[in-house]
């Protein structure tokens, strides 16, 4: 399909001013070539299928600096729109020179990118997303696309997230913009579905009291000399108007009458209304939202900021994403839990009773590679889990998804029955959702004494 | 001064009763009679029958509890928004639960739409509708009551508040006497304090309103029932066809609920307060188009009244005879009592003004006492008092020359039919339908 410029070890490369492009026909040919020896690549495949997935490969599944990389399409491919703004665009072969030039600054650039410690989702996709606009010096500019769920494809973000986490890719765009990162133009508004985050609705007028689409609109007819207002229905006869209060023929709008306004009726409950309620159902997962049930977003265009450079030259990630900041309703900060157990070690050494403190333990590295909505919303569960089946003296105290803290007052080694509970529950739901994992969960139970040190306790 | 006290004195004394009476006939046949003799019998009537009274409203509330109808609550206006939230607030607090709140807005052009709606979504109205082309307070009424369902319709001006038990009482009535149609509330004034125009108003409605219309209604000939506030039987206004075009259009369905043979009440225990014009500008504005809506309705459009035919009444000649009578002939009187005291007494001017003045003066507050004597909210209404000597120069002088001017334009040239606050369209055509 493309002109080969250089045939070595059976894969087909394109070779100019010193740097090489590997040509990509399917996904297997990644497992073939040694990528480190290559300074870019170009799809060499018509079907968009086959290109998505060498696309989505190269920019999600490879290292941070690989999927910097150069990738082409050719000048004849009619890859579509939604897969070519992933892209570094066409490579055109009669200027192969300019498009080299182009491999090299970006190959300089990628050069520049040190951070590597990117082991949490979200700063792998803020890595990624910052890594592509440093090197290509551009703008992330969405683009309009209709099978998107969302109606918009960011260019390398949206590869980075399933169809139906559009919420957390564009909040995650909009955490670029607040923390400094990446500059911010608003280039439109989008309205989504409260259930599965779609945005594709067929608005339509209801009835407000009993929600039935069932409703026809009438016109008012204001007859001007008897002053009656009503409905058109009570002022038709056959074919003509005759006010029912004057017995007059209407016969000119303007001079005789008006329409002042329009009312509807609802032909499920017969409430009549001026103001339709309007709603709008999910095309997608068929969910009623209300106009201000709809999550409105605001669709960025970005642009790295010398803040979002200095993040990318740190070989650490430092303050991409804080898993400990996580709130916890109702219950008690780390620091307030040391003092409360410290207290009560005191109180047992002075009234000898018994209480014990239990750390529960979770050990996931798919949770951890989860975002930050995701993780927030897999720690209230578990904290609600966790509480329901406490007593009231319970003191719990969790900064971090991994770790519980609990003090259990005037509870003896044989009153454990909440925590074998709170055990088999937490298990079920690691791995209802997660398989493949087993023993996620680690309780150490420890039965309080006046000797206890509170630090040696917590550290576990 | 000195001299001139003893010497005015003496005049009077000197000129005799028969002599007096000449002088003063206008006082002494029309102001006395009706304003001082008929007020102090119907009050010793009133007051004699007192608790026969009581045990009858009494009897009839323990009726209208026990079947608690639904009622409309209807409430037309154009640019009301600023109103409705305190109207509203003023509604939940009645006595009276089983209703409905409709509001017609009559394309307003301020924010009183969005306010509407969203008091619609709150649940604070049950029913808003907007008519985006004006059309008029009458058509915006009847696009009320097209879309009400009580059995009563209560009709209220947006800028009034209630009486804890106004719209109980003005529901009482109907279950007195089942000939009733429609009930006409007590209006007072609100703004009182505010402007000495205001001040003047309040007594004036105070003695025609609150007390005024406790005599008309005692005697059977009450004309009007106030937009500000009033009951109606569905069945009344549906029988008339609800309301035609104004201005004065209060005073017409009243006349046309009579026409059709219903018993017309006033209950001064159902008290509305509203705010009064604070200017006397806005004040001659406003009563040049109430007396023009005298001669349009009582005289013109409702003139089958005054002869006989198939449905004539008695009792429905005298309340529009006496509302003519007192306001349009009593008027054009004035005017001829004031040539025939020039003609005829012009040298003793200087005895016979002041004497009038005392008159009046004195009259003013002999009819304060009669207000006293009705009113349930004597020790407010005592602020009024200083103003009350003022009223001579409000109604005797101030009121009649507005009235002058609105009976001789409406007479004449039918100005009414060019009043503003009525849709150019709407009085084009009624005007050449002779309404």
């Amino acid at each position: 399909m493309f002109k080969v410029l250089k045939h070595s070890n059976n894969h087909l490369k394109i070779s100019a001013n010193g740097y090489t492009l590997m040509l990509i026909a399917q996904l297997s040919d990644f497992e073939k070539i040694d990528s480190k020896n290559i300074d870019g690549f170009v799809i060499d495949t018509t079907k968009p299928k086959e290109a998505y997935k060498i696309i989505t490969h190269l920019k999600v599944k490879t290292t941070l600096k690989e999927s910097l990389k150069p990738l082409f399409v050719p000048s004849h491919n009619l890859l579509p729109k939604f897969i070519t703004c992933h892209t570094d665009g066409v490579l055109d072969q009669s200027q192969l020179a300019i498009t080299m030039e182009r491999v090299a600054v970006i190959t300089s650039k990628i050069k520049d990118v040190k951070l590597t410690n990117t082991d949490n989702y979200e700063t792998m996709v803020t890595a990624r997303v910052l890594g592509f606009l440093y090197t290509r010096n551009q703008l992330l500019t969405p683009i309009v696309h209709r099978q998107s769920n969302i109606g918009y494809t960011y260019p390398v973000l949206s590869l980075l997230y399933k169809e139906n986490e559009a919420l957390a890719m564009l909040q995650l765009a909009q955490k670029i913009a607040a923390n400094g990162w990446g500059n911010a133009k608003l280039k439109d508004h989008i309205h989504l579905c409260k259930g599965c985050h779609g945005n594709y609705f067929n608005f339509r007028e209801v009835c407000g009291a009993c929600n039935s689409i069932d409703i026809s609109p009438q016109d008012m007819i204001h007859h001007f000399v008897c002053a009656h207002v009503a409905p058109a229905t009570d002022f038709k006869k056959e074919e003509e108007l005759s006010c029912p209060k004057c017995d007059k023929h209407l016969r000119h709008i303007g001079i005789d009458y008006d329409k002042p306004s329009t009312i509807y009726h609802c032909n499920s409950c017969s409430h009549e209304f001026q103001q339709p309620k309007m709603e709008a159902l999910c095309m997608d997962c068929e969910t009623i939202n209300g106009l201000d049930e709809l999550i409105q977003q605001p669709i960025l265009e970005l642009s790295i900021t010398q803040k979002g450079e200095q993040l990318l030259f740190n070989t650490q990630s430092k303050t991409i994403t804080k898993d400990n900041n996580l709130s916890i309703e109702n219950k008690c900060t780390e620091a307030l839990f040391q003092i409360i157990l410290k207290q009560e070690i005191n109180r047992i050494k002075t009234h000898n009773c018994k209480s014990v403190y239990a750390q529960i333990h979770l050990n996931n590295p798919t949770i951890k590679s989860l975002n930050s909505i995701a993780k927030q919303a897999f720690h209230n569960e578990l904290l609600q889990i966790i509480n329901s089946y406490l007593l009231e003296s319970d003191i719990i105290a969790s900064e971090s998804f991994e770790l519980y803290h609990l003090l259990l007052p005037n509870t003896s080694f044989k009153e454990l029955e909440r925590l074998e509970n709170i055990e088999y529950n937490v298990q079920k739901l690691l791995t209802d959702n997660i398989e493949n994992q087993p023993n996620q969960v680690q309780i150490k139970i420890h039965n309080i004494t006046g000797s206890d040190e509170v630090g040696e306790l917590i550290s576990g | 001064m000195e001299q001139l006290l003893p010497e005015y004195i003496n005049y009077w004394f000197v000129v005799g009763i028969h002599k007096f009476i000449r002088v003063f006939w206008y006082f002494v046949l029309f102001e006395f009679t009706r304003y001082i003799l008929i007020d102090f019998i119907i009050a010793g009537i009133f007051y004699l029958k007192k608790d026969q009274r009581k045990k009858r409203f009494e009897i009839a509330r323990q009726k209208l509890r026990k079947e608690n109808p639904f009622v409309s609550v209807i409430i037309p206006g154009k640019n009301e928004g600023k109103h409705l939230f305190k109207l509203t607030k003023s509604l939940a607090e009645q006595t009276f639960k089983n209703f409905e709140l409709i509001i017609v807005d009559d394309g307003s052009d301020d924010d009183t739409p969005i306010i509407g709606r969203n008091l619609e979504k709150l649940g604070l109205i049950d029913m808003f509708l907007r008519n985006d082309m004006r059309g008029g307070k009458a058509s915006a009424a009847n696009l009320a009551l097209r879309y009400s369902k009580g059995k009563y319709i209560v009709h209220l001006d947006a800028d009034c508040s209630f009486d804890r038990d106004a719209i109980e009482n003005v529901l009482v009535p109907f279950f007195m006497d089942n000939r009733i149609g429609a009930v006409g509330g007590n209006v007072k004034v609100r703004n009182y304090k505010n402007s000495l125009c205001s001040r003047l108003q309040a007594i004036e409605y105070l003695k025609t309103v609150s007390v005024g219309r406790i005599i008309t209604s005692y005697l059977g000939i009450y004309k009007i029932i106030s937009g500000a506030f009033g009951a109606f039987k569905k069945e009344a206004t549906d029988a008339v066809y609800g309301w035609d075009i104004g201005p004065g259009l209060d005073g017409d369905i009243t006349v046309k609920i009579r026409k059709s043979g219903y018993k017309v009440v006033f209950e001064p225990s159902a008290v509305c307060l509203t705010n009064a014009p604070e200017s006397f500008k806005v004040l001659t504005k406003q009563r040049l188009r109430w007396d023009k809506s005298i001669v349009r309705f009582r005289l013109r459009k409702h003139k089958d009244v005054y002869f006989p035919q198939a449905n004539f009444s008695w009792s429905t000649f005298f309340a529009l005879a006496e509302n003519v009578y007192y306001n349009v002939v009593l008027d054009i009187l004035w005017w001829i009592y004031i040539i025939d005291i020039f003609l005829n007494y012009s040298g003793s001017l200087a005895f016979i003004i002041p004497m009038n003045f005392t008159l009046y003066f004195v009259m003013n507050y002999v009819q304060m006492c009669s207000i006293y004597l009705f009113s349930e909210r004597k020790k407010e209404e005592r602020y009024l008092w200083p103003y009350a000597s003022m009223m001579t120069i409000y109604t005797g002088t101030y009121l009649r020359i507005v009235r002058t001017v609105a009976y001789y334009k409406e007479f004449f040239f039918k100005r009414s039919f060019e009043d503003p606050w009525n849709p150019y369209k709407s009085s084009s055509q009624a005007k050449r339908a002779g309404l």
